[in-house]
C-alpha cells in the first residue's frame, strides 16, 4: 500500500475524535451551529473512511455513494453553514438552513440515480478513488447531474467557513483581544482552504494531492477548533465570544 | 450584581486589576506577528478563498472544463 493510501486512515482517525468533541459541545450546549459543524465533520470522517476502505478492501458501491455525496458535495456545505449560524442570528439564516436540508436531500436523490450507472470495471484499487471517480462515474451528460450539484455546495462552504473563520480572525486581532481565537480561526481557515484546493485541483483532473490535502485540513482545522475554544482567562465582551467562527 | 467595594485597612493591598489580568487575554501592541504576519497571512487567506471561488464559479458557467 502506497503512502497516498494511508493518509485516509489518518485523516480517518483524526476526523473521529474531531467529530466527537464537536458533538460532546453539542450535547453539552444545545447550540445549533455544533450540531451542523459535527454533522459536516462527519461527512468529511465518512469521506475519509470510504478512501480508507477503498484502498484495503477494494470497490463498493455503496462507499462510493459515500465518498461522492458526504465527501465531494455536502461536507463543506454543513460545516459552513455552522459558521453562519453562529455568526448571524437572523431569521433568514433558517430559510438558508431549509434550503441546505432539500438541496441535499435532492443531491442525495440524484446520487441515487446515477448509481445503476457506475462502471465497477474502471476502478482500481491500487489507484486513490479522487484519480479514478470520473472514470467510474458517468459525465453530466451522461446522466450524473449530481456533479453539477458540487460546486454550489462548495462555494457556499467556502464562503461560509473560510470567510467567517477569516473575519473572526481578523476581529478579535483588530480589537487586539484573544490571540488564541485570532490564531484558531486562521488555523481554521488555512485547513478548509487546504481542502478546498485539493478538491479543486481534483475537479481540474489532478487528483494526486486529494488525501493529502484531508489530512492537512483535518489536522489544522481540529488544532485551530481546540485553540480557539480553549478557555480565555476572565470574561471577555459579549458580543465577540459569540461571533467567533470556531466557539 | 457586584457587591460594593469595602477597603480593610488590615489586609495587605492586592494588585489592580490590570497586574492580575492574565497577558493570554490580549495581543502584545509591539508583537510583529500579530501585527505584520498575521494581517500578511490572513490577506493571502482571502485571496486564495477568493481564487478558489472564482474558479468553481468558472466551472459553474461552463468557462473551465468539467471534468
Amino acid at each position: 500500500m502506497s503512502i497516498s493510501n494511508i493518509l485516509p486512515f489518518v485523516s480517518t482517525l483524526v476526523m473521529l475524535a474531531f467529530t466527537v468533541s464537536v458533538f460532546r459541545r453539542w450535547l453539552a450546549r444545545r447550540k445549533p451551529h455544533f450540531l451542523f459543524w459535527s454533522i459536516g465533520l462527519a461527512m468529511f470522517g465518512s469521506a475519509s473512511f470510504a478512501e480508507a476502505y477503498f484502498a484495503s478492501l477494494g470497490w463498493s458501491p455503496v462507499i462510493f455513494f459515500i465518498w461522492y455525496l458526504f465527501g465531494a458535495a455536502l461536507n463543506a456545505a454543513w460545516i459552513g453553514h455552522g459558521s453562519l449560524l453562529l455568526f448571524v442570528r437572523k431569521r433568514w439564516v433558517h430559510i438558508v438552513t431549509a434550503l441546505l436540508i432539500v438541496g441535499s436531500l435532492f443531491a442525495g436523490y440524484l446520487m441515487v440515480s446515477v448509481m445503476p450507472r457506475l462502471d465497477a470495471s474502471a476502478f482500481n484499487q491500487a489507484l486513490p478513488i479522487s484519480e479514478q471517480y470520473r472514470t467510474i462515474m458517468p459525465s453530466v451528460s451522461g446522466g450524473a447531474s449530481v456533479r453539477l450539484s458540487t460546486p454550489f455546495f462548495n462555494i457556499y462552504g467556502l464562503i461560509t467557513l473560510v470567510g467567517m473563520a477569516i473575519w473572526s480572525a481578523w476581529l478579535f486581532l483588530r480589537k487586539q483581544i484573544l490571540p488564541n481565537r485570532v490564531l484558531g480561526n486562521v488555523l481554521i481557515a488555512a485547513g478548509a482552504l487546504s481542502i478546498g484546493l485539493a478538491s479543486t485541483l481534483t475537479r481540474l483532473g489532478v487528483g494526486a494531492y486529494l488525501y493529502l490535502g484531508e489530512l492537512v485540513a483535518a489536522l489544522l482545522m481540529y488544532a485551530g477548533f481546540v485553540m480557539a475554544g480553549a478557555p480565555v482567562p476572565q470574561p471577555e465582551p459579549a458580543g465577540l465570544t459569540e461571533s467567533a467562527a470556531a466557539d | 450584581m457586584a457587591e460594593p467595594e469595602t477597603v480593610d485597612e488590615d489586609r495587605p493591598k492586592q494588585p489592580g486589576r490590570s497586574l492580575l489580568k492574565p497577558s493570554g487575554s490580549r495581543i502584545q501592541s509591539d508583537s510583529m506577528f500579530y501585527t505584520r504576519v498575521l494581517p500578511v497571512i490572513l490577506g493571502a487567506l482571502a485571496v486564495l478563498t477568493v481564487a478558489l471561488i472564482v474558479v468553481a464559479a468558472g466551472v459553474l458557467i461552463g468557462v473551465i472544463p468539467f471534468r
